[in-house]
């Protein structure tokens, strides 16, 4: 890598598409498990929450978000997350956050979701 | 420009290469007459050189570039509209003729315009004798006096000639001096008109003339030259005289240059003066004599006389003046306005206007608010003024009056060197007020001289520079304006010289909010520290000034030369006052001035990246790989990039979501060594103080403000500065020990 005083800067870069929250076959027909794309940002957050609440109207007494393709979350995607445990709330839901790793983990700790939500962190 | 033969040009007073003060616009203006196009307007005070300027302009193109033809014209004499437009053409021929046959002498010859055709070069000659027969005005067919669009039309039909010209191959760059008395004698709409047209058909051009009147007066690009500065004016004080075979000694061209305040014509009249009469100048007495000897009726006062002039030659009406300019010097009034001027004047309100106006432009007054006032300081035109009135309106003994005044100019000229010598000397509280807006955060150890003195009184600056970087930063405000405070206040002149107290309007701003914040500053002379007694004398001082100003948030800030006592540095803070030393403020100037080595200008082993990204969707995970390359590359530990990574995307995002930026883009730049990584990111657009909070106030919209709180609690420093149009975010990450 060179130094460049300005312009457009080329590099290559893993790509971090923008997966669809995909939804685990659970043994509990009230258990829905979404996992979290590996970039959480807005896009992703809204299709999130857009799963989390179709799942909590199906009936789902526990959603779990599954964070272990997760690398990268930013404060939009926080915020948006915040909606999802509001809305598992209203509708008497538990929810949990799984397989967050210890930056995410730090991130949630600091905007205080750590208070309304189970955290189970990654193990490596 | 070459040093060699003599030469026959336009400028004759100084043959000297060097021209003192006035380089820089030199070169400007032979660059501009040599690829400009169109006009440019040359503001000009009165006797600063701008004829000097153009005529080395001339010189300069004429004898050195010789890529153009240059054609000078001033605008000075009186006459007609005919004559005017005859001389011109005449002017744009035989100038024309000598360039383009090399012989510099034509331009002093004095020729006949048939003897120019005559010995104008074959391929040019029939072009020139089109030009004299179609622009010249003695073919004009406009009847007598038939008004301003008369005028015009002869004027136009003449200068017209130089786009002809230049239609046919001739590059011609016409140097137009004097415009003001352009305008004076023939109207402000055939000036105007005139030079639109000129400015139109692309005919590249420098008009001079009085700087107020031109600012005013025309929409031309512009560039100024203002009076030299005393350092100047006291170089060409020495060259001048000595071209008068005067070899003066320091002090006497010193108060030669400070009596006349700069102005070139002036001071070469005095010289020319005392030549002539074989006058001694060797020590204050003799000079001032002469001094008086010009102002009362040598060529200085012809100089000034023709000045006034430029404002009114109608003796009533000049005498108005001399009445004004004693009573404003000589009572309480210090400015009259135009309705007193018409009720004790009896000239009509249309009339009075006029003549504040040019007063104003030939800068015998300063026009202020429809205020006319006596320009601070002293001057020479002043002198003059209070000289005529005492004589020609109070009809006191010439010879009287003559001695009193030598008399009293003697007694001043000490006290004259010494104002400007603590002028030169002092701190410049203005302008250090001002380079507050060159950083916005400074260390602590430079303004406050409690933490300064603890820890560097004493100390060499080297090694102030090099340990204040470790030392904590405070913020300051950001100063758009400042003045001195007898602007604004004037009875703290009572107490402080003008240079020695000032006043700056600024203001502060964070992401949530913005105020205003003024600081008065005044410099105490003291060869000890300051008691606690002294510091509130002149904070009460200060404090009167802010509350006669109605002044809403001010901090006082008060540099004395050894600093304070502690007992008077803690009865300042308790006043929300700051005290500095004289040497912290000259510390603090270069600091501010970049003087200082800033580390990251030194990280010998560090990198320093900069890109560009635009605002599309997930750009931000682009810069957060470079992040990590270079972070990993230095080593830094996971944890410690996965933060700044976050922060960044974090200032990526607020970017992109709140600036509405017109060109969508993100300006990054990375410094990183092995002790700190800094990560700056600016855009344009919407800066964030100004975002409007969540209009719904919803939580969810609450939410949305954690970007800045993440950033903040990732970084170990962040600092958010507004530009003029964007907002740029400073962050960086301290390494962390691995022990």
């Amino acid at each position: 890598m060179s130094n460049s005083s300005e312009g457009l800067w080329q590099t290559s870069v893993e790509p971090f598409a923008n997966k669809q929250p995909e939804e685990a076959a659970s043994g509990s027909e009230r258990q829905a498990v979404i996992f979290a794309g590996d970039y959480l940002n807005k896009l992703a957050g809204e299709s999130l929450e857009r799963e989390c609440r179709r799942r909590l109207s199906e009936g789902a007494q526990e959603i779990i978000v599954n964070f272990s393709r997760t690398e990268i979350v930013n404060s939009i995607g926080i915020s948006i997350l915040t909606g999802v445990i509001d809305a598992a709330a209203g509708a008497g839901a538990r929810v949990i956050f799984s397989d967050v790793n210890e930056h995410t983990a730090e991130l949630f700790e600091m905007l205080g979701l750590s208070r309304h939500v189970e955290l189970k962190q990654r193990t490596n | 420009m070459s040093t060699g033969a003599r030469k026959e040009g336009l400028s004759r007073c100084y043959r000297d290469n060097h021209f003192i003060g006035r380089e820089a616009v030199l070169s400007a203006a032979i660059g501009y007459l040599t690829t400009g196009s169109g006009g440019l307007a040359l503001l000009a005070a009165p006797g600063s050189g701008a004829s000097e300027l153009l005529f080395r302009s001339f010189d300069r193109l004429f004898f050195v570039e010789k890529t153009v033809i240059p054609v000078y014209f001033s605008f000075a004499g009186t006459g007609s509209a005919e004559q005017l437009a005859a001389r011109f053409i005449k002017s744009l021929i035989t100038q024309s003729v000598a360039y383009l046959i090399s012989d510099p002498k034509l331009l002093r010859a004095g020729i006949s315009i048939e003897e120019a055709l005559k010995i104008a070069p074959a391929k040019e000659a029939a072009l020139f004798r089109g030009l004299w027969r179609f622009h010249s005005p003695k073919f004009s067919t406009v009847d007598g006096d038939a008004g301003e669009l008369a005028t015009l039309e002869v004027l136009s039909r003449s200068f017209d000639a130089a786009a002809r010209a230049n239609a046919a191959g001739l590059k011609i760059s016409l140097l137009l001096d004097d415009v003001h008395l352009f305008a004076r004698n023939h109207g402000q709409t055939v000036f105007e008109s005139l030079f639109d047209s000129l400015n139109r058909n692309g005919v590249r051009f420098i008009a001079a003339g009085y700087r107020r009147f031109l600012y005013n007066a025309s929409e031309l690009p512009a560039t100024a030259i203002a009076p030299l500065d005393f350092t100047d004016s006291a170089k060409a004080t020495s060259v001048i005289s000595n071209r008068f075979g005067y070899n003066l000694s320091d002090e006497v061209r010193d108060l030669v240059a400070e009596q006349f305040q700069g102005d070139l014509r002036l001071i070469e009249a005095f010289f020319r003066g005392a030549n002539e009469l074989g006058k001694s100048l060797s020590d204050f007495k003799n000079t001032q004599f002469h001094y008086v000897e010009e102002i009362f009726g040598g060529r200085c006062a012809k100089v000034i006389d023709r000045r006034l002039n430029y404002a009114s030659s109608d003796p009533e009406e000049v005498r108005m003046v001399l009445e004004i300019a004693s009573q404003l010097s000589e009572s309480d009034l210090n400015a009259l306005t135009v309705e007193s001027a018409v009720e004790r004047f009896g000239f009509g309100r249309k009339r009075t206007e006029k003549l504040f106006s040019r007063l104003n432009e030939s800068e015998f007054f300063v026009t202020d608010a429809g205020k006319l006032r006596l320009p601070a300081g002293h001057s020479p035109q002043k002198d003059r003024l209070f000289a005529r009135y005492r004589l020609e309106v109070s009809g006191e003994n010439r010879a009287l009056l003559l001695g009193k005044t030598v008399l009293r100019k003697i007694d001043e000229a000490p006290g004259l060197l010494a104002a400007r010598y603590k002028a030169i000397h002092s701190l410049n509280l203005c302008g250090l007020l001002e380079d507050f807006s060159l950083r916005r955060e400074v260390p602590e150890a430079l303004i406050d001289y409690c933490r300064f003195a603890a820890e560097f009184k004493g100390a060499p600056d080297d090694e102030i520079i090099r340990e204040t970087r470790n030392e904590p930063f405070i913020s300051l405000p950001t100063i758009v304006f400042s003045t001195a405070t007898q602007d604004i206040y004037p009875p703290i002149a009572r107490s402080l010289a003008r240079e020695k107290c000032a006043v700056g309007f600024g203001f502060r701003s964070n992401p949530e909010t913005r105020s205003d914040e003024i600081w008065i500053a005044a410099e105490i002379n003291s060869k000890t520290e300051i008691d606690r007694e002294h510091a509130e004398f002149w904070c009460d001082r200060l404090e009167m000034a802010a509350l006669m100003c109605d002044l809403p948030e001010y901090r006082i800030w008060l540099v004395a030369t050894e600093g304070f006592t502690p007992d008077a540095l803690a009865a300042m803070k308790a006043r929300g006052a700051v005290g500095s030393s004289r040497r912290q403020a000259e510390l603090l100037r270069r600091f501010l001035r970049g003087e200082f080595v800033q580390p990251e200008a030194r990280a010998d082993t560090g990198e320093h990246v900069e890109i560009t990204i635009p605002m599309d969707e997930n750009a931000e995970l682009i810069a957060a790989g470079i992040v990590e390359e270079l972070a990993k590359k230095h080593n830094y530990d996971p944890k410690s990039i996965n933060q700044i990574k976050t922060a960044l995307i974090e200032a990526f995002i607020n970017a992109a979501e709140h600036s509405l930026s017109p060109d969508r883009k993100i300006y990054q730049r990375f410094d990183v060594d092995d002790r700190k990584f800094t990560v700056t990111i600016s855009n344009r657009g919407i800066r964030l103080a100004d975002v409007s909070p969540a209009a719904n106030g919803s939580e969810r919209a609450k939410r949305r403000g954690w970007g800045l709180e993440l950033m903040r609690r990732l970084m170990d420093e962040v600092r958010i500065e507004e530009t003029d149009d964007g907002t740029r975010i400073r962050m960086t990450k301290f390494a962390v020990n691995p022990d």
